[in-house]
């Protein structure tokens, strides 16, 4: 099997690094700071004709002046002087790159024709690499980031494939704010030589990356895309949203065929086809991998919600209900157990209203455990995270040995969290919840960075679940 | 194939129905039993050889859509209907000599619809989806990107809202799926077969008993290249 070109682009031992300088005004420098601080233990070599430093690294004049090949180029300079540069990497044996600067395919026939270059070079040199015009890659696990975003991000199980640099590169924020931990990110850019196909198969293979998000503008080679979809997608999730634009126009059809063959109607075959969950927007795509990369698949559509609340129960139940899932009533002898257990103002049906009280042991373990016990019941809903950053203001107010119950009741909801986030495991079924309160609640913190995904409204933890369940029957489609 | 290459060579852009046909049975695609009839003098040889009742339909490539010009007639039960049916064909057709079509007449009450297109990203398209006049007023239609594979074929047939008419419906039987299935996967090989052809309409397909029978179909070429 020949090996992919990204496994040497994503795992460098070595970096030659052209564009960055002691000087802020290019945002190649602004890379290269993100590249030095991230925590990445290869070697960098900046590459300044005049500094004998750069970013407090030894600087060389030339690719040529290297003592041995590096393993990568990292490109952001001008576009006029990248074919001579990229030649030189060739004679000096560095065989991958990646082009970040831009200019080529994107801006006209001119630049399409400079990106044919680049190719032919390529080619000639044996080289081979990702861009032009994209943002560059993270690999979480090695600290390597070669975009100009901060490096306050969070390494995890979702790999992201993107055309568009900002989804690697201005989400990562948002991600940590999401709880969304990454393995690997690429920016493809322009495609002209590494394309989506190669970064699918890539991360395919990559054990770090648990499910896969893809954002996509255009499919370079869609037989091979498929090819390689339905073989990843049989053992490893893949969600997409595909920009594809309507290219409706005035397209003569001399079939009824031809004249139902909309773009969308064709797309929706393909991601079927492909296996490939197709998200609608931005936030469903980043919220269904960040469940399937942490969560167990339901073994069926019957989901069980926990809320102390009304409302958050009720539209998670409707949502649940409107994307294929069912919220079934309890058995009566699971409402009996479940009344036994729970204060008279609650509802024992579906879902389980516990109403607005503070028994930690009852929400997060007893009835967790009751509902995922159910040979009937596949998954949960959880509404009702309330960390003690929310009776801190009232306690210090009343003041005196309040504080001490401050820190019993943070005692307490901790060890229930820390349990809490076991069921899954434990019962190999998934639980996903929802809270309005970020990372500034304590417990919201715990019960992300303990695996379970906590949404920022009841929809759309009922949505990520409907994902798992839809993935599962993907995973499990065979021929009758 | 000689029926595409030279409909080409004489700058058709179609194929007529009966050349849809043996197309669709070079693939093993179950379809009517027909004779292509060029004179009347012909035409009760031919009925008797396929067996009242009968859809007599004038056929040539020029005429896309045939029940719009008036050109079908169906459940035709003897020769004196026969001959009405065909002089009445013939005398609707603008052209002299018009060949008419002496098909066996498929009786069944569900029509299901089946077609290729061709894409410019995604290239060879099936579709599939309920038939006859349905297929234009609900839209109720499916895709897969050609080559099919089998369990794609089966899952577009459930994709679409009606998919509840194949099963065991009002007394009728089940629809046989895999012969359904076959059909499909197979509109999707002649697409890649012959890059000539720009699209299909199969439609209806007639389920007769629980067999799926293509009752018509309409080839369009694409002559603009050499």
């Amino acid at each position: 099997m020949r090996e992919n070109p990204l496994q040497t682009i994503m795992n460098p031992e070595s970096i030659v690094f052209l564009g960055g300088s002691n000087s802020l005004q290019t945002i190649g420098t602004a890379q290269l700071i993100t590249l030095i601080t991230g925590g990445y233990q290869g070697n960098i070599y900046p590459i300044h004709r005049r500094e004998k430093t750069v970013l407090g690294l030894k600087a060389y004049p030339s690719v040529s002046s290297l003592d041995k090949p590096a393993d990568l180029a990292i490109i952001v300079i001008p576009g006029k002087a990248i074919p001579g540069v990229l030649r030189e990497c060739g004679e000096a044996g560095i065989h991958h790159a990646i082009v970040i600067t831009a200019g080529y395919g994107e801006t006209g026939q001119q630049g399409a024709t400079l990106q044919q270059e680049l190719l032919e070079i390529a080619q000639k040199y044996h080289i081979r690499f990702l861009g032009p015009n994209c943002i560059g890659i993270v690999n979480a696990p090695l600290g390597l980031n070669t975009t100009w975003f901060p490096n306050k991000y969070r390494a995890g199980h979702v790999g992201i494939i993107s055309q568009s640099g900002s989804y690697v590169t201005q989400t990562l924020t948002y991600f940590e704010k999401l709880g969304l931990g990454l393995s690997q990110a690429i920016s493809v850019g322009n495609q002209a030589d590494i394309d989506m196909v190669d970064c699918l198969e890539y991360l395919g293979e990559d054990e770090q990356t648990r499910a896969i998000a893809l954002y996509i503008e255009g499919i370079k080679r869609p037989a091979a895309f498929l090819q390689a979809a339905r073989k990843i997608t049989a053992h490893k999730p893949v969600v997409a949203v595909y920009v594809g634009g309507s290219e409706a126009g005035a397209r003569a059809c001399g079939s009824h065929t031809a004249s139902m063959a909309g773009p969308d109607e064709i797309y929706r075959g393909f991601f079927h086809q492909a296996g490939i969950l197709r998200a609608d927007n931005i936030a469903d795509l980043f919220d269904w991998s960040l469940a399937l990369a942490q969560q167990p698949l339901p073994r069926g559509n019957k989901i069980a919600i926990v809320t102390n609340s009304g409302g958050p129960g009720s539209s998670m139940a409707d949502e649940a209900n409107h994307r294929g899932l069912k919220v079934p009533l309890l058995s009566p002898a699971v409402q009996d157990e479940i009344k036994a257990i729970t204060p008279p103002t609650a509802s024992a049906l579906n879902p389980v209203d516990i109403t607005m009280n503070y028994d930690v042991d009852l929400i997060y373990r007893k009835l967790p455990q009751l509902l995922l016990k159910q040979p009937d019941i596949d998954g949960l809903l959880f509404y009702g995270i309330f960390g003690t950053i929310h009776f801190q203001d009232k306690i210090a107010h009343v003041g005196g040995p309040a504080s001490e119950t401050l820190a019993f009741m943070k005692q307490t909801l901790e060890k229930a969290c820390d349990e809490f986030v076991q069921w899954p495991e434990k019962l190999k079924k998934p639980i996903l919840c929802a809270c309005f309160s970020g990372r500034e609640d304590n417990a919201v913190v715990q019960i992300q960075d303990g695996g379970i995904p906590v949404y920022p409204t009841p929809e759309r933890a009922a949505g990520a679940m409907a994902a798992l369940w839809e993935y599962a029957k993907i995973k499990n489609r065979k021929l009758p | 194939m000689d029926i595409i290459d030279e409909a080409i060579k004489k700058g058709r852009s179609s194929l007529s129905e009966f050349e849809a046909k043996q197309l669709l049975a070079a693939y093993r695609i179950p379809a009517t039993r027909e004779i292509l009839v060029e004179s009347e003098k012909n035409l009760l040889a031919a009925a008797a050889a396929i067996g009242y009742p009968l859809v007599l339909k004038g056929c040539s490539a020029d005429i896309a859509h045939k029940t719009e010009k008036n050109l079908v007639r169906i459940d035709i039960r003897n020769d004196q209907e026969a001959v009405a049916a065909f002089r009445d064909i013939s005398a609707g057709m603008e052209q002299d000599q018009m060949p008419v079509l002496v098909q066996e007449m498929i009786q069944g009450q569900r029509e299901l619809a089946a077609g290729l297109v061709r894409d410019a990203r995604f290239g060879a398209c099936v579709m599939f989806g309920l038939g006859g006049i349905f297929t234009e007023v609900l839209e109720d239609v499916s895709f897969r990107v050609a080559p099919l594979e089998r369990l794609d074929a089966l899952e577009m047939m459930r994709e679409i809202k009606g998919h509840k008419i194949l099963t065991a419906v009002r007394g009728m039987e089940a629809v046989d799926i895999n012969a359904l299935a076959d059909i499909l996967v197979n509109i999707g090989r002649v697409g890649l077969d012959h890059r000539q052809i720009k699209e299909i309409d199969i439609n209806p397909i007639i389920i007769s008993g629980s067999r799926p029978i293509v009752v018509d179909a309409l080839v369009l070429l694409d002559n603009s290249e050499e």
